[in-house]
C-alpha cells in the first residue's frame, strides 16, 4: 500500500471519528443541556455561555 | 470570600455590557431587547475575592408571564445569589424601579448599579442617587457599563452587602386595604401549614397567588390541594370585591400600587429634569421618519438594498484576491506534489472544497459590518417594531420578528440563535410557528452559496438579486407560517407591546469586536466541521474508483491516441511541459487526451459512493433541474449549508483535469452544460426553504421540546423545497427560458 494512500486513511478516519462524536454529541446533549446552542453545536460548551475564569483584580 | 451576584435589570438595560465588563468576557451585545435567554455564567476577582457572576435574561417584573421571567426567578429562588446587582437604565427609573421593589419584595440583597447615567446626564435629567439609596434602603451607584465608570464603587457596594449579610429583609410594601388585609389572611394559613416555605417568603407566596402567577399556582396545587384551595378563595372573594368597588383585579391594582410607591420616593426629588420634559428626544425625533406608517417601510426595504449594494461592490475585489490564494495553493500543490490519493484529497477535498468556503470570507466580513451598525445603532429594533403588525396578519408575534431577523432575516444570520430567540414567546403555539419558519431565513451559511449562484449567473444584479432573495424567503416565511397557524398549530394571537432602545452611536471597537465574531465563527466553521465533512465527501467521491475493466478501457483510448500520432509528435507530448507551445498536431493530440482523462474521472466520479447516491436520486431531482453533482452538494448540506459550496467545488474540481483551465467554482458552473440560470433560480429556492442544518434540527426539537418538530421541520421543508424549486424550473421551461 501506497504512503499517501495510508496517511490519506488515516485522516478519513480522524474526520469520521470526528463528525460521528459531533453528530452523537448533539444528540446527547441536546436535551440535557443547560447552556445554550451556538451556530457550530449544541453543545454546552465553556466558551459558548459558560464564559472563562479571568481575573480582574484591581 | 466566594460568592455568587446575579445581574438582573430590565432588557436593554445593560446587564450583559456589564458582564462583559466584570468577567472580561465578550459575550454579544445588543441595541435591542431580549440579547439574553437564558442566563450565562462568569467570573470576576476582586482583592482576594472570587464572584460567580451570572447574567440573567432582562424581565419587566417576576411574575411568571414568560420564559425570560420563569429563569431570572427560578435561578434567585433557587441559588439564592449573595446579591442582586439590579441594572437599571437611569433614563427610565420609574420603570426600572418595579423589577427592583419585586427583587426587595422576595428578600434579595440588591445594589442598583444606576446604569447609562450619561445618557441621563444629556437627556437633562439629573438623579440624586444618595438620597434614592436611603429612601430604598440599598446601595446605588451611578454606572456606564460601556465605558466600565462604577465598576469599582459597585464592586465595593457588593462587597459590603456580603460582609453584612442583609438577607430575609423582605420589602413590605402596602397595597391598599383589600388587598393588604387578604395578604394578612393568607400569611397564618401559609406559615401554619408549611406551604411552600422552604422555597418562598410567606407574604410573596399570598402576593403571587393575588396575581394569578400561573407557576406558583401550580406549584402549590402539587405541594398541597388543600390549602391551595383556600388560598385562592381569599384571592376570588378579594377579586370580586375589586372587580365590584373599583372594576378593577387585583393584579392591576398591585402594579398601581407598586407604581405609587416609586413615585412616592422620586418626586422626593429624587430626580429632577432639566428643561422641557415633554420635549421630544432625539431618538423620538429619528422615529418620527424612521418608523413612520408611510416613509418607515420604504426606508427599510432601502436600507436593506444598500446593505447588499455596500457588501457586493465592496467585497469584489478581495474575493477575487482570496479565489486567487486558493488557486495559487492549488497550483502549488499540483506542481510539487507527487501524484495519488493524498494529492487529489488535498487539492479536491480541502483547497477546492474548503476553500470555496473560505473565499467568502471578505463577503460575509463586509455583510457582518453592515448589520453591525444596524443592530448597535438601536435600528434592527425600530425593524421588528415595523414589522410587527405584518406579523400579526400572518398568525406569528412581535417577538418572532426578532428570531427571524437573527436567523438572517438581513442575509447574515444563523438559525440557531434564531431558534433560541423564540423564548421570549409566551404562546406555544406561536413559538412552535416561528420555530418551525426561522429556518427560512438567510443565514450565514447560505449566502454563499446564494453568491456563488449569483456571481455565476446573474453577475451585473448582485445587490438587486440578493434583495429579491431576501424578499422571498420573508414572504415564503409568512406563507408558511399563516399555513401552519391555520393547520397544525392553530390559535389565537397574543398582544405584543415592543420597547424602542434609544439611537447609540455605534463604537468602531463594537462594530470591529461584532464583525469579527461573526466572521471567526465562520471560519472556525469552515476549519473544522465544513473540512471533516469535505473530507469524508471526497472520500465518498472517490471510492470505491472506476472497476479494472472501465480503467483498461480508457487506458486503451489513450493509448490509441498515441499510436496515432507520428514519433515526433508524440516525443513532443512527451517532452512537453505545462504552458510550452506546441504543434498544431501536437495540441489536438492533447486536448483529445484530455477529453479522454475528463471522461475517465467523471466515470470515477459517477461511479463512487457519493455518484451514486447523486445519481439515484437524479429520478427525483431531475424535474427540478439538478444533476446528481448538484444532489451530493444537497445531501451534505443537511449537515450544514456551506458544504453545498465546499462540495460542489471537490465534485468540480475532481472532474477538473486540465491544469491550463484553472477557473474559480463561479466559472466552472457557468460553463457547464448541465447549469443556466434557470437552475440556479430553481436551486437558490431549494436551498433556501429545504431542511434546516443538523444543528438547528437539534435546536428546533430542543426548544420544541420534542423531537417530532425536528423532524417535522426537516420533511416538511424539504418537500415545500423541492416543490418550489420543481416549480420555478418547470414554469421556467413552459417560457422558454
Amino acid at each position: 500500500m501506497q504512503f499517501q494512500t495510508i496517511i490519506v486513511i488515516v485522516i478519513v478516519a480522524i474526520a469520521a471519528f470526528f463528525m460521528i462524536r459531533r453528530f452523537y454529541n448533539g444528540i446527547q446533549k441536546s436535551s440535557s443541556s443547560t447552556c445554550g446552542c451556538g451556530c457550530e453545536g449544541c453543545a454546552p460548551s465553556q466558551k459558548q455561555n459558560c464564559t472563562e475564569l479571568e481575573d480582574k483584580s484591581t | 470570600m466566594d460568592a455568587m451576584i446575579a445581574l438582573a435589570g430590565n432588557p436593554n438595560a445593560g446587564k450583559t455590557t456589564l458582564f462583559n465588563n466584570l468577567t472580561g468576557s465578550r459575550q454579544h451585545v445588543g441595541n435591542y431587547p431580549g440579547v439574553t435567554v437564558e442566563k450565562k455564567e462568569g467570573f470576576y476577582r476582586y482583592n482576594g475575592h472570587r464572584f460567580n457572576i451570572v447574567d440573567l435574561p432582562g424581565t419587566y417584573s417576576l411574575t411568571a408571564y414568560s420564559l425570560e421571567e420563569v429563569v431570572a426567578r427560578d435561578f434567585l429562588i433557587q441559588e439564592r445569589p449573595g446579591v442582586v446587582i439590579d441594572i437599571v437604565d437611569a433614563s427610565n427609573l420609574e420603570r426600572n424601579l418595579y423589577l427592583t421593589l419585586q427583587f426587595m419584595e422576595l428578600g434579595m440583597p440588591v445594589c442598583i448599579a444606576l446604569n447609562m447615567i450619561d445618557m441621563a446626564d444629556s437627556r437633562g435629567i439629573t438623579i440624586d442617587h444618595e438620597k434614592l439609596s436611603r429612601l430604598l434602603g440599598v446601595p446605588v451607584i451611578p454606572t456606564i457599563a460601556r465605558s466600565g465608570k462604577g465598576r469599582e464603587e459597585l464592586t465595593r457596594a457588593v462587597v459590603e452587602i456580603l460582609e453584612k449579610d442583609t438577607r430575609n429583609t423582605e420589602k413590605r410594601i402596602s397595597y391598599g386595604a383589600d388587598i393588604d388585609s387578604a395578604l394578612e389572611e393568607m400569611a397564618p394559613i401559609i406559615e401554619k401549614a408549611r406551604f411552600l416555605t422552604d422555597t418562598y417568603p410567606v407574604r410573596w407566596t399570598a402576593l403571587k397567588y393575588m396575581e394569578k402567577d400561573e407557576q406558583i399556582l401550580e406549584v402549590g396545587h402539587n405541594a398541597d390541594a388543600s390549602v391551595s384551595s383556600r388560598l385562592e378563595a381569599i384571592v376570588a372573594r378579594v377579586a370580586d370585591h375589586i372587580k365590584q368597588t373599583l372594576n378593577s383585579y387585583p393584579e392591576a391594582v398591585i402594579a398601581d400600587q407598586r407604581y405609587g410607591y416609586i413615585k412616592s420616593i422620586l418626586q422626593q426629588d429624587v430626580v429632577t429634569y432639566g428643561g422641557d420634559r415633554n420635549r421630544l428626544f432625539i431618538s423620538d425625533k429619528i422615529d418620527r421618519v424612521v418608523v413612520n406608517r408611510f416613509a418607515g417601510p420604504l426606508l427599510m426595504l432601502a436600507v436593506l438594498f444598500g446593505l447588499y449594494q455596500f457588501t457586493f461592490t465592496y467585497s469584489e475585489v478581495p474575493v477575487g484576491w482570496m479565489e486567487g490564494l486558493f488557486g495559487w495553493l492549488g497550483g502549488l500543490v499540483e506542481a510539487y506534489m507527487p501524484e495519488g490519493l493524498l494529492k487529489s484529497m488535498i487539492i479536491s477535498g480541502v483547497i477546492d472544497g474548503v476553500g470555496g468556503v473560505l473565499g467568502f470570507v471578505p463577503l460575509i466580513m463586509f455583510m457582518f459590518f453592515g448589520i453591525a451598525i444596524l443592530e448597535d445603532s438601536g435600528y434592527l429594533a425600530r425593524v421588528a417594531f415595523m414589522l410587527d403588525r405584518v406579523f400579526h396578519i400572518f398568525g406569528l408575534h412581535g417577538s418572532s420578528v426578532m428570531a427571524f431577523i437573527v436567523s438572517g432575516g438581513i442575509a447574515g444570520g444563523c438559525a440557531v440563535p434564531g431558534v433560541m430567540a423564540t423564548r421570549t414567546l409566551k404562546s406555544r403555539k406561536e413559538r412552535i410557528a416561528t420555530l418551525l419558519t426561522v429556518p427560512f431565513m438567510n443565514c450565514g451559511a447560505k449566502l454563499p452559496v446564494f453568491a456563488l449562484l449569483v456571481a455565476a449567473f446573474f453577475a451585473e444584479k448582485e445587490a438587486l438579486m440578493m434583495f429579491g432573495i431576501t424578499m422571498v424567503a420573508w414572504i415564503g416565511a409568512l406563507l408558511v407560517a399563516k399555513f401552519l397557524r391555520i393547520t397544525v398549530v392553530k390559535g389565537a394571537p397574543t398582544p405584543f407591546v415592543m420597547e424602542l432602545p434609544p439611537y447609540r452611536l455605534p463604537t468602531f471597537k463594537g462594530l470591529a469586536i461584532h464583525t469579527w465574531e461573526r466572521t471567526w465563527q465562520y471560519v472556525k466553521k469552515a476549519g473544522t466541521v465544513i473540512l471533516g465533512i469535505s473530507i469524508l465527501l471526497w472520500a465518498m467521491m472517490t471510492f470505491p474508483g472506476l472497476p479494472e475493466e472501465s480503467s483498461r478501457t480508457f487506458e486503451n483510448e489513450r493509448q490509441t491516441v498515441l499510436n496515432e500520432l507520428p514519433i515526433a509528435v508524440a516525443q513532443e507530448l512527451q517532452d512537453s511541459r505545462e504552458g510550452a507551445d506546441l504543434s498544431d498536431t501536437a495540441r489536438a493530440a492533447q486536448a483529445r487526451l484530455y477529453r479522454i482523462d475528463s471522461a475517465e474521472a467523471e466515470a470515477a466520479l459517477e461511479h463512487s459512493i457519493a455518484g451514486r447516491i447523486g445519481t439515484g436520486l437524479e429520478v427525483f431531482s431531475q424535474w427540478a433541474g439538478f444533476d446528481w453533482r448538484t444532489n451530493i452538494a444537497l445531501v451534505g448540506g443537511f449537515a450544514a449549508k456551506e458544504v453545498i459550496v465546499a462540495t460542489l467545488g471537490t465534485a468540480y474540481s475532481m472532474g477538473d483535469v486540465d491544469p491550463a483551465q484553472s477557473q474559480s467554482l463561479s466559472q466552472k458552473l457557468a460553463g457547464s452544460p448541465n447549469w443556466n440560470p434557470l437552475v440556479a433560480l430553481s436551486l437558490i429556492a431549494f436551498v433556501m426553504f429545504y431542511a434546516p442544518c443538523f444543528v438547528s434540527v437539534i435546536c428546533i426539537s430542543r426548544e420544541a421540546g420534542s423531537w417530532k418538530w425536528g423532524l417535522f421541520s426537516m420533511a416538511f421543508n424539504t418537500v415545500l423545497a423541492f416543490l418550489l424549486a420543481t416549480s420555478v424550473y418547470q414554469f421556467g421551461k413552459l417560457i422558454g427560458y
